[in-house]
């Protein structure tokens, strides 16, 4: 038993640094930069429509459903160091990780052919959320003391002063945020898409074909 | 229409200025990493107003202190909240009404989150304010980046106020069709798919096109690049690196040992 599973990971690794490579496509090369745009554009619609639907990782998940795992990674960290770049806020670059876990997880789901049906696109949306809430946890603690100057901190706060456990808290809090960000528009609206996708387009994009 | 590129580099004639990018970077990583494992918050304020003679040098002593603004609201959340609440209590500072008490240790903590912050904003800002991105990925570059990597990093600074203004297209543009960005939570729900999903085509084929753009133009031959931006490593560079690396080095220890 123990064999046979050392076997299967060599065997692996040997793929996966080709796998990678051919990932990195020129069109998913120059999808990076869009998908950057695209996290930041989601800001104005949020503002326009007003709901606590952040759409801020949008872009890398749309990402993640065309060109897969690595790329959406690559891509999501980006996001973040070319904020701190631009506005000059170092902290931004720690919450790359974030992006970073939600990107891999989005593609590794679309990889493994996971985002055929409605409900498994919403399984996925659930589990990029808890995610998305475990890695912000830590992130948020370790770099500003749980704290992120919004209304959160409110949710946050009540869960502390109703006497829960100081992790519980947080991921709670946090969890409840994104779970209606991921679950609900994050990743339908990339999936629908993507389905809608001329085939024309679709063509050039290695992934696009598991999920159509 | 002129391309805008978001930048927040500040020209100035400067010693600061023309150093090269990646020692400015290692410097600010040197600080931003002291400030995690400094002892406490006391090194943190030293490291912290030790930002002064740098900014004073590269003569933007107003501006470096900029990113305080949006700390503040942040500050007002921590204090509010780890003061009150934090996990850790035990000793009480002043007594309140209905059960409430404001804890020391939480305070202490608080001090000592947003002592950090104060140093990671500012050390990060003054590197973004002195350093234009296409120096420093020209830089990197220079000591083995992917040249793709470089490619994406800059083209992002382009691409960002395009999307932007391409998403307030779209945004107007289904209003005026009659989209209701307004009224229940249902409705502005049902917005998402309009709003998002020219988006995401006019991206994809935005996408290809550039990508068959940057194929025409040899993007992935595998040979020396040319760049626009020609950066110097310096024996300045060289002693400045050098001495930051080891001058955080002994005030991390130092701040340990006293």
């Amino acid at each position: 038993m123990v064999k046979k599973k050392t076997k299967k990971k060599t065997k692996a690794k040997k793929g996966i640094i080709e796998r990678i490579k051919s990932e990195f496509t020129t069109v998913a090369i120059v999808m990076i930069p869009i998908a950057i745009g695209i996290n930041q554009a989601g800001r104005l619609i949020h503002q326009a429509l007003g709901l606590p639907i952040w759409l801020d990782t949008i872009g890398t998940i749309f990402t993640a459903m065309l060109c897969g795992p690595w790329v959406a990674g690559v891509g999501g960290f980006l996001t973040n160091v070319v904020t701190a770049l631009i506005y000059g806020r170092a902290t931004s670059v720690f919450f790359g990780t974030v992006q970073l876990g939600i990107g891999m997880l989005a593609g590794y789901f679309t990889y493994k052919g996971w985002f055929k049906k409605w409900w498994q696109v919403f399984l996925g949306g659930v589990g990029i959320a808890v995610t998305a809430a475990a890695i912000s946890s830590v992130i948020v603690v370790f770099v500003r003391g749980g704290v992120s100057g919004a209304g959160i901190d409110l949710v946050f706060g009540f869960f502390l002063a109703m006497g829960q456990n100081f992790w519980t808290s947080i991921f709670a809090s946090r969890f409840l945020v994104e779970i209606l960000d991921k679950a609900v528009i994050a990743v339908f609206v990339p999936w629908l898409s993507i389905k809608r996708l001329p085939d024309r387009y679709a063509r050039m994009f290695k992934y696009a074909s598991k999920i159509r | 229409m002129p391309e805008a590129v978001l930048i927040s580099y500040v020209k100035k004639k400067s010693f600061f200025h023309k150093l090269n990018p990646l020692t400015k970077l290692v410097l600010a990583v040197c600080a931003i990493t002291l400030s995690f494992l400094l002892k406490n918050f006391m090194y943190n304020l030293i490291l912290f107003f030790f930002i002064i003679p740098f900014a004073y040098e590269a003569k933007l002593l107003r501006q470096v202190f900029k990113p305080l603004r949006y700390l503040f609201i942040i500050f007002v959340f921590l204090f509010g909240i780890q003061s009150f609440f934090y996990p850790f209590r035990e000793t009480v500072l002043v007594q309140l009404p209905f059960g409430f008490a404001i804890w020391l240790e939480g305070l202490l903590y608080a001090v000592d989150i947003s002592a950090r912050l104060l140093v990671i904003m500012v050390y990060g800002y003054l590197f973004v304010l002195t350093t234009h991105p296409g120096d420093l990925v020209s830089e990197l570059k220079e000591r083995g980046m992917p040249h793709w990597l470089g490619y994406v990093l800059i083209t992002t600074l382009q691409l960002i106020p395009r999307v932007t203004s391409q998403t307030e297209v779209i945004i107007e543009a289904q209003r005026s069709r009659g989209l209701e960005t307004q009224g229940s939570v249902i409705k502005r729900l049902k917005a998402y798919t309009p709003l998002l999903g020219p988006l995401f085509m006019g991206s994809v084929q935005n996408a290809v096109e550039r990508a068959m753009a940057l194929e025409a133009r040899a993007f992935r031959a595998e040979c020396d690049k040319t760049r626009y931006r020609d950066v110097k490593f310096t024996k300045q560079d060289k002693l400045i690196t050098a001495s930051s690396i080891i001058l955080s080095i002994i005030y991390g220890v130092v701040s340990w040992l006293l």
